[in-house]
Formats: structure tokens, sequence, C-alpha cells
């Protein structure tokens, strides 16, 4: 019995031992000379920039070796990037660079005066500076001080499936609303879908109709378009905007866009099932995804913008730094210049296709050809009249799930066009 | 026994067995479904979630391991959740032993703290965990993970191991004592083995507790030396890009060492569960 407490507590110190090995130094460390700048990423796995995040970082630490070594921290899924960074940020523990697009983490951040004024580094390099419109550096700035530089814009259109086109005898693609209704009414004469859309998960797709809608109603719904977060939904032409999408989601979607995920819209478009999605040219990767789409099915698809010459063209909130020391900071101002240099940006439009936010990257010939509809996107919104911003990106975070909740309701006739914008109104009004 | 009586005896056992089967059903079904998934395509899984797999190929186990470290996440949790259990029920045992046989001032105050510490939700914890595991430098070590999912256990496994200890006849005791024995002794040589199913239930409760745990896992750690099964999951999934196939194959590896884990102990969990029901 002796031996066996004798074993039982060498079991107990062993474990501890290891334990304690297991233990880790200050994470945001320098390591001799070398300045470490750990960098939690949520473009990991199956997101379309993990390559080109990938070999922008590589490419870094070959150009910075001995100086600065970037350390990619994998934080698997976009949602837990965003809930490990608000955790952080309320721990006062942010890392030096935070990759702030799509999410709007870049106020969050600000509230707690947890970011570093990129002005003064832009103001001394004013190549880096003019790489980037003004609109750009204006999304990007608060109170005239920039906080965030871009590496990417968002341009979004349409896609669609030519060869079910030519089955309903459609030649061209809408230039108005009623041309795009009617062409929904022959694809149905001609037994099928005409949309892919969904009501979970933020309602993704289904959003980019409703804020089309929206910017096409007049320079004032433009307006709107590209004001952040705005309170007020109960603007007629947004309720009109809403009556339409309803009418999409009744007449002319497939049964499990009510309550269905934006896999699953996708999954109709990329089996056939229907022939129009609203999307950007991240999916055009899926195209010619084996394991998602039929041999040959990217050949089928083609690209449009929205009727009345809209398209969503807009920049984006980019990388921004939130390091303390002087020399944390001065790497972070560092990588963020190289995340969001022309070079980098080539990298990333070659490797996953991202359209780059700096105006002197150039769309090559080989780009053309390897993307083709992310070219012509490009060339499609460069002569659109309406460019605005898309309604996700300037909504309050909270009006995301009031989307997904109240839409079926919409749909199911519980609320009309009007009480669904007045849900979205009240519910914008608690940020207040 | 005539013949109505039979006829009764064998439809009752008839509806007995359908009730077993369909209890099996219940129980089955979605593992069975996580394993049929992960040889469909993506286009299969959302077309039909219920149809079965057109082929039984192992592309999608290929590409589970080639998009996320499963083996190194897969060992971790092996670590973590071994480790964290058996600290768990070490210092558990020890402190259930304490409120079920000792008298001290304060006692009854004392273990309803720590038992209603389960009501407590685990996101509000959340902040005040990530300040200490930091300030105590054990960020993103596997240490930090285990002394948090032993802690997270503790209201459970206190309540399973006391009622169990309340249960076993204090003259068994009193005869190691007159044996010679000490307290300690008592304890590690007489208690212990006879509260094995109790440990075990306690053991495996935590274990799944500390095997599945997403949360923690995922605010207090930021390398692949530390990070857990559960947070693979994440890597098949985007806002706009999805891999079914490949999710339901890692998610078919995460769970096999629970499934095992509970059918290796699952007599010793009811028999706990059973004589811990009934008091001296």
């Amino acid at each position: 019995m002796k031996r066996k407490l004798r074993c039982l507590l060498a079991g107990v110190l062993t474990g501890s031992l290891c334990l304690s090995g297991c233990g880790q130094a200050n994470p945001q460390a320098e390591q001799g000379d070398v300045t470490v700048i750990k960098f939690p990423t949520f473009q990991v796995g199956v997101n379309p920039s993990a390559p080109a995040i990938e070999q922008i970082t590589q490419r870094f630490n070959e150009k910075f070796e001995g100086k600065y070594r970037i350390e990619i921290e994998e934080v698997p899924g976009d949602a837990n990037y965003v809930e490990k960074m608000k955790v952080l940020l309320s721990a006062d523990s942010l890392p030096a660079v935070i990759d702030g697009r799509g999410y709007n983490l870049l106020d969050m951040a600000l509230s707690r005066d947890a970011v570093v004024d990129l002005t003064p580094y832009l103001e001394a390099d004013p190549e880096w500076k003019a790489q980037f419109d003004e609109r750009t550096l204006e999304y990007n700035s608060r109170d005239g001080k920039v906080y965030s530089i871009p590496a990417e814009r968002s341009v979004i259109g349409y896609f669609y499936n030519k060869e079910l086109f030519a089955k309903a005898g459609i030649t061209k693609t809408a230039e108005t609303w009623e041309e795009l209704f009617a062409q929904f009414e022959q694809l149905k004469a001609a037994g099928i879908t005409p949309l892919s859309m969904d009501t979970a998960d933020s309602a993704w797709s289904s959003s980019l109709w409703l804020g089309a809608f929206m910017a096409t109603a007049g320079p004032e719904a433009q307006q709107f378009m590209d004001q952040m977060m705005p309170s007020d939904y109960n603007d007629p032409a947004f309720v009109e905007g809403a009556r339409r999408l309803n009418e999409m989601l009744q007449n002319y979607t497939t049964d499990d866009a009510i309550g269905g995920k934006f896999e699953h819209a996708a999954n109709n478009f990329l089996s056939g099932k229907t022939a129009i999605i609203a999307n950007g040219p991240w999916m055009t990767g899926s195209f010619s995804d084996p394991t998602k789409a039929p041999e040959g099915f990217a050949d089928k698809v083609g690209v449009a913008i929205y009727p009345e010459s809209c398209v969503y063209s807009a920049p984006m909130l980019g990388y921004f730094v939130a390091a303390k020391e002087e020399k944390q900071i001065e790497a972070a101002v560092e990588m963020v210049k190289f995340f969001t240099s022309d070079e980098a940006q080539q990298i990333a439009l070659e490797v996953s296709g991202l359209l780059p936010a700096s105006q002197t990257v150039e769309i090559t010939d080989d780009i053309r050809t390897k993307y083709p509809l992310t070219a012509e996107l490009l060339d499609l919104a460069k002569g659109a009249e309406i460019q605005v911003n898309y309604l996700q990106a300037t909504m309050y975070p909270n009006l995301l799930d009031v989307m997904s909740q109240e839409l079926p309701s919409l749909v199911a006739g519980q609320i009309d066009a009007a009480e669904f914008c007045d849900r979205l109104t009240q519910a914008a009004l608690k940020n207040q | 026994m005539n013949r109505t009586a039979r006829w009764r005896r064998l439809a009752m056992q008839a509806i007995l067995y359908l009730f077993l089967a369909a209890v099996v059903c219940v129980a089955v079904a979605p593992i069975v479904w996580v394993v049929l998934s992960s040889f469909k395509t993506n286009a299969e899984i959302l077309n039909n979630a219920l149809s079965f797999p057109t082929s039984f190929g192992l592309e999608g186990y290929r590409i589970a391991l080639e998009l996320a470290p499963l083996a190194k996440y897969f060992v971790n949790s092996l670590i973590v959740s071994g480790l964290s259990t058996v600290l768990n029920v070490l210092v558990l045992a020890m402190a259930a032993y304490a409120f079920a046989r000792l008298e001290f001032r304060g006692k009854s105050l004392l273990y309803i703290i720590l038992c209603t510490a389960m009501v407590i939700p685990m996101t509000s914890l959340m902040h005040p965990v990530y300040l200490v595991i930091n300030r105590l430098h054990l960020y993103d070590t596997k240490t930090g993970l285990v002394l948090v999912y032993a802690a997270l256990g503790l209201p459970i496994s206190l309540m399973i191991l006391r009622s169990f200890f309340l249960t076993v006849p204090k003259s068994l005791e009193e005869a190691a004592y007159v044996d010679g024995a000490g307290f300690v002794r008592t304890f590690a040589q007489i208690m212990l083995p006879v509260a094995k199913p109790a440990l075990a239930s306690a053991g495996v409760l935590q274990f799944l507790t500390a095997w599945n745990e997403f949360t923690y896992a995922l605010v207090l750690t930021n390398s692949n030396n530390a990070r857990t099964l559960p947070l693979s999951l994440g890597f098949f999934t985007s806002q706009f890009s999805y891999n079914y196939t490949a999710m339901f194959a890692a998610i078919s590896i995460a769970v096999l060492p629970s499934i095992l884990v509970f059918a290796i102990f699952q007599e010793q969990v009811v028999n706990s569960m059973v004589t811990g029901a009934v008091k001296e």
C-alpha cells in the first residue's frame, strides 16, 4: 500500500513538472534583436484569403529578416476572431496589429482609446499615401485622423448561370428592375428557380438585393447607403425595398431560403438549381472547386452589376495598430505598411483574387486570364453610375441578427415591410 | 400459463424491445449521421442532409488533416482533458471526503458556495479568468487550460463524490482506525478504493467537459501548442466558404475518444449514480 501511495505521489509530482514545463513567457516578446509581431488572423483553413496571407507574411519575414518577424496566430472562424478580439480589448491586451475588415472592430477599439493614429506615418511616406484615394482614407478615418489602412476593397454585383439564362431565352442582363423581374418570370416559366437567397446568419445574399433597391431609389437614398451606422430605416425608399425583397423571397427563390444559410444559397447556385446569386468576387474560386461545383461549372457563370447601373464599390476598413510600446508600434506600422503595399496587394490579387484597395495596383493580363469574372466585374463597376457601400458594412452590428430574425416573419406575413423597417430602426436606436 | 397470458407477455416484450430500439436509435443516430456525412460531398450534404453517401472515399479525412493540425490538437486535447480530470478528481475527492466526514464552522455555507458556482454563466467568468491566467503567465499554455477546466468541473465532481462518501458506512473507517490507520491513510487506502465508481463517474463527466470545451480554449490560447480539438472545427467554415465534408470528418475524429471513455467506464458511472442515491 505504501508503494502505491508513493507511486501516486510520484505521478502527481511528474504531472506537475510536465505542466510547469508547458509555461510560456510574455507573448509580445522580443527575441534578441528581432521584434516579434504576433498576428492573430481568421484567414485560415477554408477562408479564401488564407493562401494570400500566408504568402504575404512569408515575404515580410524574408524582407525584414533579423529585424521583425510576424508569427501568425490562427483563430479559425470569423465570429471566433471577433469574440476573441472583444475579450482581449476588454482586458486591454489587444495584439499589435488587428485586421478590422468587415467586422468594425476599429470603432470598438477606438472607444477604449487603444488605436495608434497612423496619420503621421502616412504623411511621412507620400508614396504610401498616394496609393489610396481620398474616399478610402476618409472611410478609415475618425475625427480627421487615419486609424486604419486597407489592403482590399469591396466590389459586389451578382453572378448568373449563362446556360440557364439561355434556356429561358434571356440574352442580356437586366438594366432596370422591371427587366429583372420580367427575367425572373421568364426563368420561372422555363421551370428554373431564378434566385439563390438566404435569411440566416445575417441574410447576406438577400441583404445585397435590399441594399441595391435602396441605392437606386434616388440621391438621398444613395446618401443613406454611404452613411455609417444609420438609425432610421423608416425611410419610404427603404420600406419599398423591403417590400420588393419580400416579393423576391416569396416568389422567386428556393424553399430553403427561409431559414437557410448562405451555404444553402451558394449550393443551390453551384449545383445549377438557381440562376442568380448576389455575392462578391471571392466566390469565383468556388465555381471551379470540385468539392462544391460540377466540372466545367465555372465556364457557365457570368457576372453583372445591379439594375439602374448600380454596383457595390466601396472602401473597406483595414489593418490598425494597437501596440503600446514604441518598438512594437514601429514594427506594427512597418507590418501594416507592407501588408497594404502594392506588392502585397498584387500577391493577394494573384493568389486569392482579392480586389486591391490601392489605385496603383495593376490588373495584368495574367490576372484577367486567371480571374475573368473578377476582371469583368471591375470593368463593369468602372462604368457604373451608382457606386455605394453595402448595407451590412454600415449597419450597427446588432442589426445583422435582427435581419435574420425578422425576414422569416416578413415572408410569413406576420409583419409587413413597414413593420420590418421599424424593427430595424428600434434595434438601431438601442445603440444610442 | 394460458394462451392469452402468453400473448400478453410476448406483446409486452415486443413493446419493450421497440422502446429500447427507439432509445438506441436516438442515441446512435447523430453519431451515425456525422460519420456518414463525412463520406458525402458538400453538395450531397446541403442538398439532402439525410441521404446516404454515394461513395465511401476518405477524401474528407485527407482534407481535414490537411486544413487543420488535427493530430496536434488531438494530442493537446488528450493531455489537457486527461490531466484536468486527474487533478479535478484527486483534489475534489479529498475535499468531498472532508465535507462528508468532518465537522467545522461554515461547512454548509462553504459547500453551498462551491456548488452554486455551477449556475454562474461561463461567459461572465471569461474576463476575470483571462486576467488571472495572463498574470500567472499561463496564457497560451496547456497548464492554464488544465487549471481552468479542473476548476470548471468543481461543483459537479464535489457533489458526486460527497454524496458517495456519505453512503459509505462509518464502521469501515472505524475499523481502520482500530487497526492503527491515521486519517490520511484511511482516506487513501480504505475510502478511495471504495469510492471507485464515484471517482469514475466524476472523472468521465470531467473528461467530457474538458474534451468538448470551446470558449476558454479559444480565448486562453493562441498557438497550436496549446489549442484543443473543438477549435479545429472553425477551420472548415468561414463567412463565405465552407467544407462540410472535411468538417464532419474532423467531428468524427473528435468524438471518438469521448465515446470510448464513456463506453469503458459506463458501468462505474451507472453504479455510482445508483449508489449515491441512497444514504446510510
